[in-house]
């Protein structure tokens, strides 16, 4: 079975009870064939903190986590985070199936929940009363037993009162607590006031008892829950049950397993007092600290009248004490023999004939009692706690009262005075569990758990085709990294060999080589690591220095105080009426704190509201920009319609001005019918003179072909005009067409347009009407009036002037029959006809004047007059 | 004359699979009107599918008398086909509407060993699973789905080769399947079917992607549902170094290939990379039985470079 071992310290660097059981648990389940691996924390301040160093012992290894910081509170000495991940990464690479906790001081609580996460059943084995005193001991720092359990306000009296230690100076190691002589009478008086719960008495607040009350009853809770977490609690002795269950344990998870000894090697020792005529030989063998009443056994020591002889052996980190019970010891006439390794054992206890442990604290399963008896030693004790459940007065030891002097002094003085007593006791010691079995039984606990576990961890369920590669697979991720690796590097040695046909011999190491000279991530995070590290260190180096100087700080500040407090009470007064003075100060600076506190809310709230302001500002920024955008784009159309306005009003103008020359046109159509009525003028003036010349005959007719050429060159000129009018008109239609599109000012330039053709045409109109006018007032007059020839009226149109010319035609026919000398005349007359008739084709022909006309009432009448007027 | 496929899908209990994707795979076998059929092989060894897919008529239905796994189920389904081709599909893969005819195109040329539509995982678009080739990286050969790691290539929307066809949905011809079936080197599952390509490939044979083709995998939906994501996991990496050791028929890559293997191990050692040493020791536990398959390797028309180069389109 894979098996984890997890306590706080083991030898060679701590060497007391609970390191040197789990040692020799450690070797024994390793001889039975199972793997165990401890882990264990230690300071090397060599080494960074969280290091992780494996050393193989006897078939077992010791895994060291360094773990070099100080706790800087109660509350870091029970949690420490580093130390889980630390343990995680461990639990991972391991793969225990059990973990058996010995000890979580210095370790943490939460190492618990760790194995707990992974399935992994945890063992715990009480060797303390750690479980619910977090002094360990069950005893207040006067030294007084506590009976209370689970009162944290009690306990939070004990680090009140702890706390005042704190401030004592000369004390040693006080945190076991002191002795009333160490201290002095007030200071004593305090002490007692803070633990009885009178702490205001005493100078205490009320804040500052609630704070540790608090404090305290957050620590007691956290704790109370890492222990209650175990899958099975084992205590060694029937006293730390009923403790336990009393301090909260459910007494079904609680086993009781009395701790096994490696003692094989105190068997066959000398028998206890050989020679009743020699002085007996007691001994203190253990840790030399107060709460094991070393002091109590001196001054028992001290009134016997003689015939005995005391040998202390052992050492503890309370020098005062040490110091104290050296000196007495002198002073008493025993022995001070200190520190002494535990191979040195059987030389001691061979020499020894009764084993004194004259505890004043409930103790839970003393070694050295074990030790005693395994060397047939019998044992004086205190009948105190699991002492006297371990020895049983009158057969192989004897009980005194706790701290009683004159009660320890009666039992020592009956072992020198009854020769035969020590010899009987040593007789009834009893057998000591040996290591091997208690290995056995645990292996066997241990097992129930896996078992229970491994049940529930089964593949049932699964599709036979998936359970069992599913079940192989569970069973690999369960062993540890160590065991894959070997099983993989193997395997790869099998795929090696069988293709060394095709690849030729081969050597792992030259793949190996090969494998990593494509480059590792393994040595590439190494020397990442490396490269921190040495930035680190000089890192710490800086800190180093600083420390130093803060330790000579505060020594100096020591010092300081020290001779503070060695000086006068007014100075003491002073110091007192500075500390309400600070303290005021203290809480004006608390008000001015809170002060601050609202400023900075009220600070906070502007700032929000600024920040409003801002957004609403930017907000609206973005809105004018838009609005700007727009404002452009309507600037830009406004531009463009005034461009267009502009343009408008060009057209309009230019639409006046052709307005304008068509008037003028106009102006020169009225002209020119002024002219033609010079014309006509002139012709009446012509056939007066034809009149003549009718009479004078011959020259008359040659005459009239010069004017008939001049009309016929006149009717030319006309004919151009006309065409020229109706290229005007053509032109004038397409800016027409153009401008109605525009709208009303176009239309308006349409009808003028219209308006001034019609004016041409009528103009036209009349001018014909007065150029015929006189030729038939002429005709008239040379037909005898009796011809029916009338003049057309003023308004008389295109029609009716033909018609007009026919009737001139008729009646020349008639004077034609009469006048046969007229007959030039008629030609002449009929030359005039045709040029008129020229003259109305090329109106005709003008299609684009047509056109303008078409849409007319004008026009209509010229269609009409052209169809009448069609031969 | 649209040749009739025998569509074979292996499947423990997945009635809910069933429920949403039987019905479009029966809808389009019934746009094709031949005489395609649908055979269902129930793995559960409990005989629970009959009963539960009644409703489809058309659904045949084979139990396996005891839970096999995937890939003798696949053989039982492909034995009791009727048809020369047949479609291998897994129950959690949905068929979109013409999937069929583009492979059976494929597979008129007789040098076409297998052909693979595009599958898009979980039904979206960019994420083509098909598109699979193996590749060698520092010695040791790995899977490659380049369509699933970024923008879809061009090349991943043209018919082309393939290193392998997907086994949960591509055509081949049943009388090839059963001439050698998935090598039960493999089980319980992955990589049989790559395996089963790669003997296409030795053969002179190839494999083709055929993305004209789509259907949709709704990934892991099957085996995810009953083991642990982290045993899947070794599963492929189990199954993927045993096809290495079956199939690198090259000394140079043999040589790297083991190299690759001592560095991996001590990498993995020394920086707690467990799962990996966990996988390495999954599969040298099959070790034995990997050179038992190399040993019955038909000779190779094709050694394992060559294919790795041919069965990827040209960049």
């Amino acid at each position: 079975m894979r098996i984890c071992q997890v306590v706080h310290g083991f030898p060679p660097v701590e060497r007391t009870g609970v390191e040197n059981y789990t040692l020799g648990l450690s070797r024994a389940l390793a001889r039975a064939g199972h793997r165990v691996e401890v882990f264990v924390p230690r300071r090397d301040p060599q080494l960074a903190d969280l290091a992780l160093r494996r050393e193989e012992r006897e078939g077992f290894a010791v895994n060291w986590i360094t773990n070099n910081n100080n706790p800087q509170s109660p509350r870091e000495a029970l949690l420490v985070p580093e130390l889980k991940r630390s343990f995680a990464a461990f639990l991972e690479r391991e793969r225990p199936e059990v973990v058996h906790f010995q000890h979580l001081i210095k370790l943490g609580l939460d190492l618990v929940s760790v194995a707990r996460e992974r399935g992994i059943p945890t063992v715990f084995t009480a060797h303390d009363y750690y479980p619910i005193c977090h002094r360990f001991t069950l005893l207040r720092p006067d030294l007084a037993r506590c009976d209370v359990r689970g009162d944290s306000r009690a306990c939070a009296r004990c680090d009140l009162a702890l706390g005042l230690l704190n401030a004592q100076p000369n004390l040693g190691d006080y945190q076991v607590g002191v002795l009333r002589d160490q201290l002095d009478p007030a200071a004593w008086g305090k002490l007692e006031g803070i633990l009885a719960d009178r702490g205001e008495e005493h100078g205490l607040t009320q804040a500052e008892i609630e704070a540790a009350c608090e404090q305290r009853g957050e620590l007691d809770r956290l704790r109370r829950e890492a222990y209650t977490n175990f899958d099975l609690v084992l205590a060694p002795s029937r006293f730390l049950i009923e403790e336990l269950v009393r301090g909260g344990f459910a007494r079904e998870r609680i086993e009781h397993s009395p701790l096994g000894f490696e003692v094989a090697d105190l068997a066959g020792l000398p028998p206890v007092r050989p020679d009743p005529a020699r002085p007996v030989r007691f001994a203190f063998l253990g840790g030399v600290a107060k709460h094991k009443g070393v002091h109590v056994l001196l001054e028992a020591f001290a009134r016997l009248p003689g015939g005995a002889e005391l040998a202390v052996w052992g050492g503890s980190t309370d020098r005062v004490y040490v110091e104290h019970v050296r000196r007495r010891a002198g002073e008493v006439g025993a022995q001070w023999r200190g520190s002494y390794e535990r191979a040195d054992l059987p030389r001691i206890l061979a020499e020894v004939d009764a084993v004194v442990v004259p505890s004043i604290w409930v103790e839970n399963f003393p070694l050295v009692i074990h030790e005693a008896f395994a060397a047939g030693r019998p044992v004086l004790t205190s009948r105190l706690g699991a002492l006297a459940e371990i020895v049983h007065d009158g057969s192989d030891g004897l009980l005194a009262e706790p701290g009683d002097v004159e009660d320890l002094a009666r039992v020592l003085r009956r072992c020198v005075e009854e020769a035969a007593l020590l010899p009987a006791l040593a007789r009834g010691a009893p057998p000591v569990k040996s290591m091997a079995t208690e290995a056995r039984e645990l292996a066997g606990r241990y097992a129930e758990l896996v078992g229970t576990r491994r049940v529930s961890r089964d593949v049932a369920g699964l599709p036979p085709s998936l359970a069992t590669a599913v079940g192989r697979h569970d069973e690999l991720t369960r062993m540890p990294s160590r065991e894959l690796f070997a099983r993989v590097l193997a395997g790869l040695d099998e795929l090696r060999r069988a293709w060394t046909p095709e690849l030729g011999g081969i050597e792992a190491v030259e793949l190996l080589a090969r494998g990593l000279g494509e480059g590792s991530e393994a040595q590439d995070r190494l020397r990442e690591a490396r490269n921190e590290i040495a930035w680190l260190r000089t890192k710490k180096e800086e800190l180093d220095e600083g420390r130093e100087e803060l330790v000579t700080l505060f020594e100096d500040l020591d010092q300081l105080l020290n001779e503070t407090r060695a000086g006068s009470q007014r100075q003491a007064e002073h110091l007192d009426a500075a500390g309400s003075y600070v303290r005021k100060k203290e809480a004006e600076v608390l008000d001015a704190h809170a002060r601050i506190q609202e400023l900075e809310q009220v600070i906070a709230e502007k700032d929000r509201y600024i920040r409003e302001v801002e957004g609403h500002v930017h907000e609206a920024g973005r809105y004018i920009r838009h609005k700007e955008g727009e404002y452009t784009d309507v600037e830009t159309e406004l531009r463009r319609a005034a461009e267009e306005r502009r343009a408008l009003q060009d057209e309009l103008q230019a639409t006046r001005e052709r307005t304008r020359a068509l008037e003028a046109e106009a102006q020169a159509a009225g002209g020119y019918a002024r002219a033609k009525e010079g014309e006509a003028r002139q012709l009446e003036s012509f056939a007066r003179e034809k009149e003549a010349e009718a009479l004078a005959a011959g020259g008359y007719a040659r005459a009239k072909e010069g004017e008939a050429r001049q009309l016929e060159s006149f009717a030319r000129e006309k004919e151009a005009e006309a065409l020229a009018a109706g290229e005007t008109l053509a032109r004038r239609e397409q800016e027409l067409g153009a401008a109605r599109e525009r709208g009303t000012v176009l239309d308006l330039r349409t009808r003028t347009v219209a308006d001034v053709s019609r004016l041409a045409l009528q103009a036209q109109e009349r001018l014909l009407n007065r150029a015929l006018r006189p030729i038939l007032t002429h005709l008239h007059a040379l037909h005898g009036g009796t011809a029916p020839l009338e003049l057309p009226s003023e308004s008389a149109s295109f029609g009716e002037l033909l018609q007009a010319t026919r009737d001139v035609e008729r009646a020349l026919e008639v004077l034609g029959d009469e006048l046969e000398w007229l007959r030039p005349m008629r030609a002449e007359l009929e030359l005039c006809r045709a040029r008129m008739e020229r003259l109305q084709a090329a109106y005709s022909a003008s299609g684009l004047l047509r056109l303008a006309l078409a849409r007319t009432a004008l026009g209509r009448e010229l269609r009409a007059w052209r169809e009448e007027a069609a031969p | 004359m649209t040749r009739s496929v025998s569509v074979v899908i292996p499947s423990l209990d997945d009635v809910d699979l069933f429920e949403r994707h039987l019905p479009p795979l029966l809808e389009e076998l019934g746009r094709r009107g031949g005489e395609d059929e649908v055979v269902v092989v129930d793995d559960t060894g409990r005989d629970v599918l009959a009963q539960a897919l009644a409703r489809w008529p058309g659904v045949r239905v084979v139990a396996m008398r005891a839970n096999g796994g995937f890939a003798r189920a696949m053989r039982a389904g492909i034995e009791a086909a009727r048809h020369e081709l047949v479609f291998a599909m897994n129950p959690d893969v949905l068929v979109r509407r013409g999937f069929l005819d583009p492979l059976v195109a494929c597979l008129a040329e007789e040098d076409v060993w297998a052909v693979v539509p595009r599958i898009l995982l979980q039904g979206v678009e960019g994420k083509i699973e098909s598109w699979a080739f193996l590749r060698e990286k520092g010695g040791l050969i790995e899977l490659d789905q380049p369509a699933l790691r970024g923008p879809v290539d061009g090349r991943a929307l043209r018919l082309g080769p393939v290193t392998f066809a997907v086994g949960g949905a591509c055509l081949y011809r049943r009388a090839d399947f059963l001439a050698t079936g998935f090598d039960p080197l493999y089980e319980p599952f992955y990589w049989e079917d790559i395996d089963w390509s790669w003997a296409g490939w030795r053969a002179g044979k190839r494999v083709l992607y055929q993305p004209a083709s789509v259907v949709e995998h709704q990934h892991r939906g099957t085996i995810g549902r009953r083991v642990p994501g982290e045993f899947v996991r070794a599963m492929v990496e189990r199954n993927r170094l045993l096809f290495s050791w079956k199939h690198i028929d090259s000394p140079a890559l043999q040589r790297r290939h083991l190299a690759a293997l001592y560095r991996w191990a001590l990498d993995t050692y020394l920086e707690d990379r467990r799962d990996d040493l966990v996988w390495l020791a999954f599969a040298l536990e099959e070790l034995k039985a990997a050179l038992a398959a190399r040993q019955e390797l038909a000779p190779a028309r094709r050694k394992i470079e060559e294919i790795l180069r041919l069965s990827r389109p040209a960049e």
